[in-house]
């Protein structure tokens, strides 16, 4: 039901949204489609390119199968924060403007699917079982909602822990037991509370400054979930589709940053700080760790601060996020990116066609060596080009660890109160105690019956 | 033959209130009526308008944040109001009108220069000032002094963001301010001057008792400007750290824009325009706004 002042408001979105209008097919059998795809970072603008090279080879194709259609594409790529593109999409689809083609972070299937403004696409990969196959498995639940597939995953990428290797020598490792570590925190013998420790030592031994043991992202973001999952906590019940509040992997969580700040490893002002001077100061060699990294920042910060491939191995390693209890697996997760087919869109077929040749093998490996992503078919993963990459076949290793964002709507809301209880706790405002009060009474007063605290 | 239809005849007075009429009510009182009808839903990001009644309008009362949010606005209204917008527009009006005339108007422009910035290029010139770390110039300065570094953002954020929108505010009021000072009759200056007043008594018997309407009137509007002004907040701190500079205009936002709720947004930004209402009122009975506004002693025949 719309009332007048619904339908204003959607007047309102409309006028400030603007967007390439998609078209009917024309006469001469010419479908346009509109899509829309973002960095942020300008390293992954083969997320454009790749869809207009699928679309050429869709139209290829049509034209050697004697189909009188073709697509005419008009990607649009944008640099801007996520939450300004999510914002972007909500207000295009409130308002009818939003692309044919969605690309962006699997949640938006959950947001979006569960609104009915996407097009499930069982039906079209029913009738591609190699393509089905030949896409990673773990990769098809992402992008699934109320056991439909409303996506194709785009690429991926596993969130890591970065240490300076130079810092670590200075600690006194020794080469062997730098380049052992990674089997160590597979192995749950590294721990956080070992990293803390680390970082702790390297403060007291003036290896680095005060406050510059280990920093972090400075945004809310999926990532702090991952602290929460590595403490052995769960964020959905499989069986009802309620997200989940885990009590005691978030009060470990957040005695974790209490001991970071308290401790002098990480600044009480973290949040605060601007992205140049956390990567700056990381990748500068002034901090020992980088907590919340991804694989996609290896390629962002060669590119910002000129570093080869070569150096960047000698002076950065790479863990997945070390287990918060010893003996258990540490925890990675990945975030991966989707398309996804606006349910009003003119032609959903040839839309889902584009995507999917957007993902040959060779446009989903130029986008993965471009971008710093994992790619997500397999045989792009054994393809020689691919394995000759030592930091991205280290990557793919990890995809054993990983874990996915909660396809819920109402994650966003969840995450973040994690970060404003987290930053709470980082500035001395709340004890770890009170940080988890305030969440619980939060969640339940903005969530309602979608959260559990367990 | 058809009869033409009459348009009906406007009167002069009417014609001219015309195009502000329709302003009005399309940019004043049509978004206050669509507020009140979100108001009373549990709209989200689907735009799907579901009637429930006032269950939005209560729920600030179960919301475990608002009574910090209603404090916070409280502390930031008072803080910048008195110190920047008011005191410091003042003392910034009646400086730069005791120096000569060209050394004031220079002031006076430079006073004016971040009103005139875009409020992105001003918080981030800010955030060059106050980087935590060796990069800031207010840490480099510190440093060079032998001072370590500050988090000022994190450490005292009311007193960067009062001071960061009030830098805005007092301009508005420098220029009024002046502006009345300005029309004080020369005469009365002259004679306190003969009669050996200091600077001191010339501002004290003169000059704040002929400006006491200007201030009045600045105190109102800054008053309702702030409660909902939240952009530099926005952009500085985001309300924290941890709700320490969360007001109630932006509390709206995070929750409408940010939380996609749009129906209890529109439910906060109700108490936000009964604040507003209230607050003007009870500025009509203290400053006796009424009893000033004295009607026209100038009668035009017609």
């Amino acid at each position: 039901m719309w009332s007048p002042g619904a339908l204003l408001l959607l007047v309102g979105a409309a006028a400030c949204t603007s967007g390439p209008a998609s078209g009917e097919p024309a006469r001469d059998g010419t479908v346009t489609l509109t899509a829309w795809t973002i960095g942020p970072e300008p390293s992954s603008y083969t997320r454009k390119t790749n869809l207009v090279a699928g679309a050429e080879r869709v139209n290829r194709a049509l034209g050697a199968a004697g189909d009188r259609r073709r697509v005419a594409l008009a990607v649009d790529f944008a640099t801007t924060s996520n939450d300004a593109y999510g914002k972007k999409l909500v207000f295009a689809f409130a308002s009818d403007n939003a692309p044919d083609i969605v690309c962006g972070g699997h949640e938006l299937v959950g947001q979006f699917a569960a609104a009915g403004r996407l097009a499930p696409l069982d039906r079209f990969l029913a009738a591609r079982p190699a393509f089905v196959a030949d896409v990673f498995p773990v990769l098809w639940g992402s992008v699934r909602h109320d056991r439909r597939v409303y996506g194709v995953p785009q690429d991926n990428e596993v969130r890591v822990t970065y240490l300076r290797v130079d810092l670590l020598r200075r600690l006194g490792w020794s080469e062997a037991a730098v380049r052992g570590l990674p089997a160590r925190v597979a192995a749950g013998d590294f721990t956080l509370d070992d990293l803390a420790a680390l970082a702790e030592q390297a403060v007291a031994r003036r290896v680095v400054a005060r406050s510059s043991g280990i920093w972090h992202r400075t945004r809310t973001g999926f990532d702090w979930f991952e602290l929460l999952l590595a403490y052995g906590g769960r964020l959905e019940d499989p069986a009802t589709g309620r997200l989940i509040l885990p009590r005691r992997a978030t009060l470990d969580t957040l005695r974790l940053f209490d001991r970071l700040t308290d401790g002098g490893a990480t600044p009480p002002g973290m949040m605060s700080y601007p992205d140049r001077t956390v990567y700056a100061g990381f990748v500068g060699g002034d901090v020992l760790a980088y907590l919340t990294g991804g694989s996609w920042h290896k390629l962002e910060w060669q590119h910002a601060f000129a570093i080869d491939d070569a150096r960047f191995a000698s002076e950065i390693i790479a863990i997945p996020i070390p287990a918060g209890r010893r003996g258990q697996p540490p925890v990675s997760v990945s975030h991966p990116f989707a398309c996804m087919v606006n349910a009003d869109a003119p032609d959903v077929e040839l839309a889902f066609r584009v995507i999917e040749r957007s993902l040959d093998p060779d446009l989903d490996i130029a986008h993965a060596l471009g971008s710093s992503h994992l790619v997500v078919r397999r045989s792009s993963g054994e393809s020689a080009a691919y394995r000759a990459d030592p930091f991205l076949r280290e990557m793919i290793g990890l995809l054993r660890f990983t874990h996915f964002a909660p396809n819920h709507t109402k994650l966003l809301r969840l995450q973040r109160i994690l970060y404003d209880a987290i930053r709470g706790v980082e500035v001395g405002v709340l004890t770890p105690e009170e940080a988890l009060d305030f969440m619980e009474r939060v969640a339940r007063a903005r969530l309602g019956d979608d959260v559990v605290v367990e | 033959m058809a009869r033409r239809r009459r348009i009906p005849r406007l009167r002069p007075w009417q014609l001219l209130l015309l195009p502000a009429a329709v302003l009005i009510a399309l940019f004043y009182l049509l978004p206050a009526v669509v507020n009140l009808v979100l108001a009373f839903s549990d709209m989200d990001y689907t735009f799907d308008y579901h009637f429930v009644g006032g269950a939005s309008l209560v729920r600030p009362l179960a919301d475990p944040m608002f009574g910090v949010v209603l404090r916070n606005t409280a502390v930031y209204v008072v803080t910048t109001l008195t110190l920047m917008n008011v005191v410091a527009a003042l003392v910034l009006a009646i400086l730069t009108t005791e120096v000569p005339e060209r050394v004031g108007s220079v002031f006076r422009v430079l006073w004016l220069l971040p009103r005139a910035t875009p409020s992105v290029v001003y918080v981030l010139m800010w955030f060059f000032l106050l980087d935590p770390t060796d990069y800031g110039l207010v840490n480099r300065v510190a440093g060079s002094l032998g001072g370590s570094n500050y988090d000022l953002l994190t450490s005292h954020p009311w007193a960067v963001v009062v001071l960061m929108n009030g830098c805005v505010g007092a301009s508005m009021g420098m220029v009024v301010f002046t502006a009345a000072i300005k029309s004080i009759p020369p005469q009365l200056i002259m004679a306190a001057r003969v009669d050996g007043a200091t600077a001191w008594q010339r501002i004290r018997h003169v000059t704040l008792p002929a400006i006491a309407w200007p201030v009045m009137f600045v105190t109102v509007y800054q008053t309702l400007s702030l409660l909902t002004s939240y952009e530099y907040i926005l952009l500085s701190t985001d309300g924290g750290p941890f709700y320490q500079t969360e007001v109630l205009s932006l509390y709206v936002f995070h929750n409408a824009i940010a939380d996609y709720e749009l129906g209890y947004g529109a439910a906060l930004s109700i108490g936000l325009m009964a604040i507003g209402t209230l607050v003007a009122l009870i500025y009509w009975r203290v400053f006796g706004l009424g009893a000033r506004s004295l009607p026209a002693r100038i009668e035009v025949d017609r």
